[in-house]
């Protein structure tokens, strides 16, 4: 558990850092932002594995709660984010996204890519509540299997560089809602609440790395549910799509093969599995359940 | 106590320093590179404000036996400027990353020095002498009404007060992407290289118009990037050889004449990874900051976050000795990860003779390593210790249990002051050290 805290905090710190260098004199230091890169690498991957093994253990045990840490709400932190919502951590996030995927081995997000070779500044950010519909819009017409290989990576469809990380997350909650039975939902929900660790203290570099908390609907009829770091886990999620090619074997090379052209449209329930692949650590939960 | 880099008498004393006192530290004034010239008699050092200070050793013609010359101040020039560049929207830094002597080779003094990308040919002459006597000008330099000289003289020369001229003589622009990290002037005298993080660039001295790229590591898609270039170095008598370090705790060495394309190296040195000491933070220390050859040409040594290493060229499995700069640092990465220390260059050098090899470390700590008899010594710059011949005492930090007396505890360390830039002179034991905005020069005491 104390990894998982620890790793969710140097991952707040890393992303930090990314952002002051943007802002820093002289440009963009290559060296520095491959280590920190490096660094929410590896936390990355104990955090997700520490919390793998935590729901593991839960599913095992039919213990559907783990107690929150008081004075983390989720209130506070989406009141805190209202303002910063269109603030750098899109441009993060939008900036990480637009990496196409996944080579193993690859822990330079393209944000460095874009900003080393064409710093143009992130075109702001439109509302994600509006990217959402868009992506609901889009989940309509569009191939379901596409889309389903497309959460996993960066939509191949999108060329624009600020999509939110709000449209990825909507729309990996939607497919789920419209693919499998009500049921999933829920313990959907209840795992991504439970995935969120204790926040720590340094509050400074939590808020900057808030996305899309607004899109998340409140927890339901869980009491115990009042901390907040689906900022985190969503940035998580999204950074794993960037970094799936380093995930090694939680998402291996059918990946890519999801990302391009789908040999035979698959079933909604197999495409929902190609989803609950691409968020490696809740898969193991929802089969439970 | 028996000191490093020379016999068992040997003990450091402090000689000079230079600089402001002042608490408040103005960022332009933190020196980022200080170097000897091949002589040992200029010191240069650059400072993030993008000015040169060149100081110069005073002749021995004075009778104090107990000191010997003190450097002054030879020339200040500001060497670059900050500038923008329009296309990126990004401005450059004036920091000067690195100065380089060239060989002297007449009267005047050449060096190159560097910024993030701009890399500059400094012409450092003298002139002690003027012409006096002109006919149609008189003193002032007014001109004389011709029509009242009324006789003809010649005019003579006569000594002057010492004029110290800096003039840029080549400029060496737009050929480097990434930000500059090293600079290495080659043993034929005419060639040099620059290395940014992902390339590595070879120019003639005497053309600045074009550049041969010889190393590049840059990928095909910028997101399989997973190391970049940190340093690299000319050898010091093989003019087909170089080496560059990484990211990752490699240093390749390659040979110009194998190929135009140096992307394959000729050897490759890594040492395996510990296992067992693997952390968040395992990449980072072991990213490499600074790389050297000895002056023979056969070791070179490397310096990454907690150790130097000296590297046999003959061996490529593992270094032939390792020294812990500041182990004790291990168990505080995260901390220094969140303050940035983690990140910080610290440089390495030799001594003339090569058996001793000096780098820096935090709270105004140094620290030397004796490669013979493998005794190793922590001194501090600092301005309490600062009395002219003062020998300067050993220091040791207490890593834990009880705290002696005179030893400091890892947590008392100031991680704002740090050394990251020192210099041997080379043929006597004379160093530079730069300890924030202060130079401090000590040398060893003649018993």
């Amino acid at each position: 558990m104390e990894f998982k805290v620890e790793a969710h905090r140097i991952m707040s710190i890393s992303l930090g850092k990314i952002y002051n260098s943007r802002v820093q004199r002289g440009g963009i230091k290559l060296h520095k932002n491959l280590l920190v890169s490096l660094v929410l690498r590896s936390a990355r991957q104990v955090y997700l594995s520490d919390y793998y093994q935590g729901v593991c253990l839960n599913a095992q045990t039919m213990d559907t709660a783990q107690p929150w840490p008081p004075g983390e709400t989720m209130d506070s932190e989406l009141d805190e984010n209202d303002s910063r919502e269109h603030e750098l951590p899109h441009e993060v996030g939008s900036d990480v996204r637009t990496s196409t995927p996944e080579r193993p081995g690859s822990p330079v997000p393209a944000l460095l890519n874009d900003a080393v070779a064409a710093p143009q500044p992130v075109a702001p950010p439109q509302l994600p509540s509006r990217r959402c519909s868009n992506a609901a819009a889009r989940e309509g017409e569009a191939n379901a299997t596409r889309e389903c290989g497309a959460l996993g990576g960066v939509e191949s469809d999108s060329d624009t560089p600020s999509n939110p990380p709000a449209a990825s997350f909507c729309r990996k909650r939607r497919s789920c809602e419209k693919m499998t039975t009500p049921p999933p939902e829920s313990p959907l929900k209840k795992i991504k609440q439970q995935q969120q660790p204790t926040a720590t203290t340094n509050t400074t570099t939590t808020t900057t790395t808030t996305t899309a908390a607004q899109e998340l609907p409140p927890p339901v009829g869980d009491g115990e549910e009042e901390m907040d770091t689906s900022n985190v886990s969503s940035l998580i999620s999204i950074f794993g799509s960037s970094f799936s090619g380093l995930l090694g074997k939680e998402s291996p090379a059918s990946e890519p093969g999801a990302e391009d052209s789908e040999p035979d449209p698959p079933s909604g329930q197999i495409c929902c599995e190609q989803v609950l692949k691409n968020i490696a650590p809740w898969s193991t939960a929802i089969v439970a359940f | 106590m028996a000191g490093v880099g020379g016999g068992n008498d040997f003990q450091w004393c402090f000689s000079q320093v230079k600089g402001a006192i002042d608490e408040d530290v103005a960022e332009a004034d933190i020196i980022s590179t200080v170097e000897f010239n091949y002589s040992g008699d200029l010191l240069a050092t650059g400072d993030k404000g993008g000015r040169v200070v060149i100081f110069q050793r005073e002749q021995e013609g004075n009778n104090r036996s107990h000191s010997r010359g003190e450097y002054n101040v030879y020339s200040t020039f500001q060497s670059h400027e900050p500038e923008f560049d329009y296309l990126k929207s990004l401005e450059i830094e004036e920091k000067i990353n690195k100065i380089r002597w060239l060989p002297q080779q007449n009267a005047a003094h050449f060096l190159l020095s560097t910024n993030d990308k701009t890399i500059k040919l400094w012409k450092i002459s003298e002139r002690d002498k003027r012409a006096e006597g002109y006919n149609l000008k008189d003193e002032n330099g007014r001109l004389r009404d011709p029509f009242r000289i009324t006789s003809l003289r010649v005019p003579v020369l006569k000594p002057m007060d010492l004029m110290v001229e800096a003039s840029p003589r080549r400029i060496f622009a737009n050929a480097h992407t990434y930000h500059i990290n090293s600079i290495s002037v080659n043993s034929d005298h005419e060639t040099y290289l620059s290395a940014d993080d992902l390339r590595i660039n070879l120019w003639h001295l005497e053309i600045t118009d074009r550049s041969f790229n010889i190393v590049d590591i840059k990928p095909a898609n910028m997101e399989e990037l997973t190391e970049v270039i940190t340093a690299a170095e000319c050898h010091p008598n093989q003019c087909n050889v170089f080496v560059y370090s990484s990211s990752k705790g490699t240093i390749r060495l390659c040979d110009m004449r194998a190929s135009a394309l140096c992307d394959r190296h000729s050897k490759f040195f890594e040492e395996p990874e510990d296992p067992s000491s693997r952390s968040f933070f395992s990449e980072i220390i072991s990213s490499i900051s600074d790389v050297k050859f000895s002056h023979s040409g056969r070791y070179m040594m490397t310096r990454d976050y907690l150790s130097v290493k000296v590297w046999d060229l003959n061996m490529e499995s593992r270094p032939v000795e390792t020294y812990q700069v500041h182990e004790y640092l291990r168990s505080k990465l995260c901390s220094l990860y969140e303050n940035d220390c983690i990140f910080d260059k610290f440089e390495c050098c030799w001594n003339g003779s090569d058996n001793a090899i000096m780098t820096g470390s935090y709270n105004n700590f140094f620290r030397m390593f004796d490669r013979n008899t493998r005794r190793d010594i922590t001194l501090e710059a600092s301005r309490e210790s600062s009395k002219p011949r003062a020998i300067l005492k050993p220091r040791k930090v207490c890593t834990g249990g009880k705290r002696k007396k005179d030893e400091i505890s890892v947590d008392s360390l100031d991680f704002n002051k740090k050394i990251l830039h020192t210099a041997w002179h080379p043929k006597e034991n004379i160093i530079a050290v730069a300890a924030t905005n202060n130079l401090y020069i000590f040398q060893d005491k003649i018993n």
